[in-house]
């Protein structure tokens, strides 16, 4: 029947009192809109947020600049440290903490009954030209690592999010599975595959394709690459596979409807709305992949030695615990500028395609 | 229009039809395929251990020299091997609920409150998962050594709390920001207080979500190496045993047949956990999909 | 209801309550009290400050300033687990991991009663709102309109001194909204518990309520009883929200002694007005609030006189409705105004035709104009 909003007559209201409330009422709804968006930013690593599931009558975002209780005033207040203490203390004492003394320390004469003064031998040692060429080598070698499973990972997630239907709980359980797995032991299982006696050397030599065992197999980059990518292959699926299902079925249903093909939905739908998940992805991998030693320790024999093995050496039986602290360090800062201009990236493409 | 209509419907042309069907088949062929490599990539190795550790000849390897359960009854007298695995039981038995505390905690302060500093302690919070395990054993091994406490499996525990609870504030992050803010008004409002709601409707709703964090972190923890290495000192848990092994070589088959045992309780449990999860979430109307996803 | 203020302690009063949100006033200094199983409704458009209002009835806001009384209690800094209120959500709200009958028996276990009473209470709540069959159920597995129902049941299963609902109705569709309109009307009046109704709908509130009170920009417009309030507006905002209304400003005329109040239409007709509100007292200028209902059309002038009041007028546009066709006018100084017939033959109302529009002064009240005069 009628129309209960009219919105127009609201603002011809006589009372210039009843304007300022007219023109008020509708500054809490931006305020809040507002505080959402700020929200999302900063709990965008907590997960989805869904600031668009608002009921349409739903006026209490009027009042609810936050959710429940929070606005009662200054009764509450001691509430949220009370729950924050114990795990910021913890965190405080043994991360923190040991992050600050690792970079105390890598400033200091340590090793060998130093006395804890100040010094950047530490670093000119970390610096020497045969470390640079295995920091350079493990770089190239994350990268490559990294570049294969996301292209691998990347239609894996596709697929199970999107394509296989009833399929997909199945497959995200076998995901689950692999991901819950020891890993030394599948290193173990791959030593097994990769061995001059092993798996693959047979079959090929049984079935003539080859004389001699292939020697390229175990202990080099390829194994090291091997290895890494399928170690770390759940790791990647499974926030790519929450990116994608985060996509509106219906956004793809009105891609085909408006005659795209498949490739056309994935290059102008699919792919920009995962390019944050992708970068996302990128830094959740490369990480752990720079860091690792079981893998390059077990499987990449001197050719295939990474980063993370001299420094393992240093400490465990080289005892150079200030180069060890030196070397750690600027691994973490350079997975610092990996990570934050990944997420500048991020940022710009997300802008690039929301527009 | 009722005089086209039989035209409408009849078939399209067949060459079409044709070529339609079969790229559908090449499409399939092709998915199927792919799915069978990324399941040998992700599989293959435990499933290989799993035939070897099977096999007669003390060369983990071919040819296949028959059958048996040697390596097996030769693994039951490892008693390296299996003080290792206790104490990475009992690690992860400690951290977990540790964590889920921790975790259920900060979720609940980030989550549910707007303070002062919100965003620093969250992000704070979240700093460990990106942080390399590398840098945080070594970090640890250092600080232990200053603030001289001996590195033991108390160490391990204290460090696996560090890089596992975090984890668990995540994915109940994800999972408080979607509920309803409207149930816990309505609980308040129906007479029950604070604790009384969390205990009657908060803690329920997370349950399956409290339950995955469990599996994670206790699979974190067990499973840990990098972290575990630097901080055990001169204890070992079973991922120290098993790589000690493997950089020694040394009683391979052993190690095989006991990495074959693991592997299958854990695909057991997991399995288990998952489908206990799947109808509990089912039942609530939830889907087990975004708990994965929320990881 | 009609027992005077003064003699029994109203369920709900509220005192000059305002709230403030940093620098934006989201209700401003309303007063009103709610009789003891009295039906009283919150009507306003979305942001006019009735959700605010209600989530400090039941302890989610605390007010700025201003005093609640709950059975003649100051309740306004009591949290909301201590206030003998209940809110429906607009959500619902409902426990999803609990069964029809836990979740309407959440609010009397919390009240420490004993297992029978609990038990007795729970079955006697579903009955009244027909879901005792569906006691062991999931809130998964009910229809939009059953949670509905049950999120009721858990309100009025606490007895509590003052229901609020927040447009518990606004979820459903047109049809099963009809519906459960008369039920919950129904069902409130069996009960004997007040009600406070937060609706943006109008024809809603004019169905259930014994009292509205009509919110805008965050105060009280007009409080009245329904028909009150469809009838003598008494301001312009009123007017045009509830109901059709033709606004037509006028100048004032004459005011006699004895009330009764002229005015000059569009045109230069006079005419005398119904009843005049205190917001158009004193000023030159003045809205007159005429609904369509009450206009007729006629092909020759009418007599004016204290009778009936009359000015010319062209269609413009005839629109049919179902059961009635609205007719837009136009009358002198461009004036538009329209009329609503419920006769079935109209197919002689032709576009550009001549006729005019009169209607009974009774039923014309005056509002304020659109600018005001004062400053």
């Amino acid at each position: 029947m009628d129309d209960p909003r009219k919105p127009g007559d609201s603002a011809a209201t006589a009372d210039p009192r009843e304007n300022h409330g007219a023109a008020a009422t509708a500054d809490p709804r931006e305020n809040a809109e507002l505080s959402a968006t700020v929200d999302a930013g900063a709990f965008a690593m907590l997960g989805p947020v869904h600031p668009d599931e608002r009921r349409p009558h739903d006026e209490i975002q009027e009042a609810v600049l936050d959710v429940s209780y929070a606005g009662r005033g200054n009764r509450r207040r001691w509430a949220p440290y009370v729950f924050i203490s114990t795990p910021v203390g913890v965190l405080l004492t043994f991360f923190a903490g040991p992050l600050a003394v690792l970079a105390v320390y890598s400033f200091q004469v340590r090793s060998r009954g130093g006395d804890g003064s100040f010094t950047l031998d530490n670093y000119r040692a970390a610096v020497q030209p045969n470390i640079l060429e295995v920091a350079g080598s493990t770089f190239v070698l994350a990268t490559i690592s990294m570049l294969i499973l996301l292209v691998l990972a990347y239609p894996l997630a596709y697929f199970i999010a999107l394509k296989v239907g009833r399929w997909e709980i199945p497959l995200l359980l076998a995901l689950a599975l692999s991901d819950e797995l020891n890993p030394l032991i599948r290193i173990f299982g791959w030593r097994t595959i990769l061995a001059r006696n092993g798996l693959v050397n047979t079959v090929l030599q049984n079935l003539g394709i080859t004389q001699a065992p292939l020697d390229w197999l175990l202990f080099t980059r390829f194994s090291v690459v091997l290895v890494l990518t399928a170690s770390w292959m759940p790791y990647a699926v499974i926030p790519l596979y929450a990116a994608m299902k985060t996509i509106d079925r219906r956004v793809l249903e009105a891609a085909s409807d408006l005659g795209a093909g498949w490739f056309t939905t994935f290059r102008t739908v699919i792919l920009p709305l995962t390019a944050t998940g992708f970068v996302a992805t990128m830094v959740i991998v490369f990480i752990p992949i720079v860091s690792d030693f079981a893998t390059p320790g077990l499987v990449g024999g001197t050719s295939g030695r990474m980063l993370a093995s001299v420094i393992e050496d240093l400490f465990t039986r080289r005892g150079e615990w200030g180069v060890g602290s030196a070397l750690t360090f600027l691994l973490l800062i350079v997975s610092g500028v990996v990570v934050y201009l990944s997420y500048r990236i991020a940022r710009i493409r997300n802008l690039d395609t929301s527009t | 229009m009722r005089a086209m209509k039989p035209e409408r419907t009849s078939p399209p042309a067949p060459r079409i039809y044709w070529t339609l069907a079969r790229r559908r088949r090449t499409a399939t062929a092709v998915r199927v395929t792919f799915l069978a490599v990324m399941a040998l990539l992700l599989f293959g190795p435990i499933v290989v251990l799993a035939v070897f550790s099977f096999n007669r000849s003390i060369v983990i390897g071919f040819p296949f020299r028959g059958g048996t359960l040697e390596w097996y009854r030769a693994a039951l007298g490892e008693t390296a091997a299996w003080d290792s695995l206790r104490a990475s039981l009992q690690i992860a038995l400690v951290v977990t609920p540790m964590c889920l505390l921790l975790g259920l905690l900060s979720a609940f302060a980030l989550s549910r409150f707007r303070f002062r500093l919100r965003g620093v302690t969250g992000s704070f919070i979240l700093l460990p998962l990106v942080i390399p395990w590398l840098l945080i054993g070594v970090s640890g091994l250092i600080f232990f050594s200053l603030v001289d406490v001996r590195l033991s499996l108390w160490t391990v525990g204290v460090m696996h709390v560090v890089i596992a609870f975090p984890l668990v504030t995540a994915l109940l992050s994800a999972q408080l920001v979607r509920l309803d803010p409207h149930i816990h008004e309505a609980s308040l409002d129906l007479g029950a207080g604070e604790i009384e709601t969390l205990r009657h409707v908060i803690i329920p709703l997370l349950l399956p979500t409290i339950g995955a964090s469990a599996v994670f972190v206790f699979s974190w923890s067990f499973n840990n190496f990098i972290v575990s290495f630097f901080t055990a000192g001169f204890d070992n848990t079973f991922p120290i045993w098993v790589f000690s092994s493997l950089r020694r070589a040394r009683d391979l088959p052993v190690v095989n047949a006991l990495a074959t045992l693991i592997s299958f309780v854990q695909i057991v449990v997991i399995v288990g956990v998952w489908q206990l999860l799947k109808v509990r979430l089912e039942r609530r109307g939830q889907d087990i999909r975004d708990v994965v996803a929320g990881a | 209801m009609n027992q005077s203020p003064s003699e029994t302690t109203p369920a709900l009063e509220l005192v000059e309550l305002s709230k403030h949100f940093g620098n934006v006033v989201a209700v401003d200094r309303i007063s009103l009290r709610v009789e003891q199983g009295e039906f009283f409704s919150l009507l306003g458009p979305s942001g006019c400050g009735k959700s605010t209002t209600l989530r400090m009835i039941a302890g989610f806001e605390e007010p700025t300033s201003g005093r609640l009384l709950l059975d003649g209690q100051e309740g306004s800094r009591l949290p909301p687990f201590k206030r003998n209120t209940n809110l429906v959500f607009q959500s619902y709200a409902l426990f999803p991991h609990m069964t029809v009958r836990d979740n309407v028996a959440y609010g009397p276990r919390r009240a420490r009663l004993s297992r029978t009473e609990v038990a007795s209470r729970v079955e006697d709540a579903l009955r009244t709102v027909r879901m005792w069959e569906y006691a062991d159920r999931l809130p998964k597995a009910l229809s939009g309109g059953q949670r509905q129902r049950v999120a009721l049941a858990r309100g009025l299963v606490n007895h509590p001194a003052v229901l609020l609902l927040d447009e518990p109705l606004g979820a459903l569709d047109l049809k099963l909204r009809r519906e459960m309109q008369i039920e919950l009307k129904e069902i409130q009046r069996r009960v004997g518990i007040s009600f406070v109704y937060v609706t943006h709908d109008q024809e809603e509130a004019l169905t259930l309520s014994d009292r509205i009170a009509v919110m805008n920009g965050g105060r009280v417009e007009q409080l009245g009883t329904p028909e009150e309030i469809y009838n003598r507006p008494t301001t312009r905002f009123c007017a045009d929200f509830i109901g059709e209304a033709n606004l037509i400003e006028v100048r004032v005329g004459d005011r006699s002694g004895d009330g009764r109040v002229s005015v000059v239409l569009p045109g230069g007709g006079t005419a005398l007005v119904g009843s005049v509100s205190p917001s158009s007292a004193d000023s030159a200028t003045a809205t007159l609030v005429l609904r369509p209902s009450r206009v007729a059309l006629d092909d020759k002038e009418p007599p004016h006189g204290a009778e009936r009041a009359a000015i010319p007028v062209e269609v413009r546009r005839v629109i049919f409705q179902g059961s009635v066709v609205r007719v837009d006018l136009e009358g002198p100084e461009g004036v538009s105004l329209s009329a609503s017939t419920s006769e079935a033959d109209t197919s002689d109302l032709r576009v550009g035709r001549r006729m005019w529009a009169h209607w009974a002064p009774g039923e014309t009240h005056l509002v304020e104009p659109t600018k005001s005069g004062t400053p």
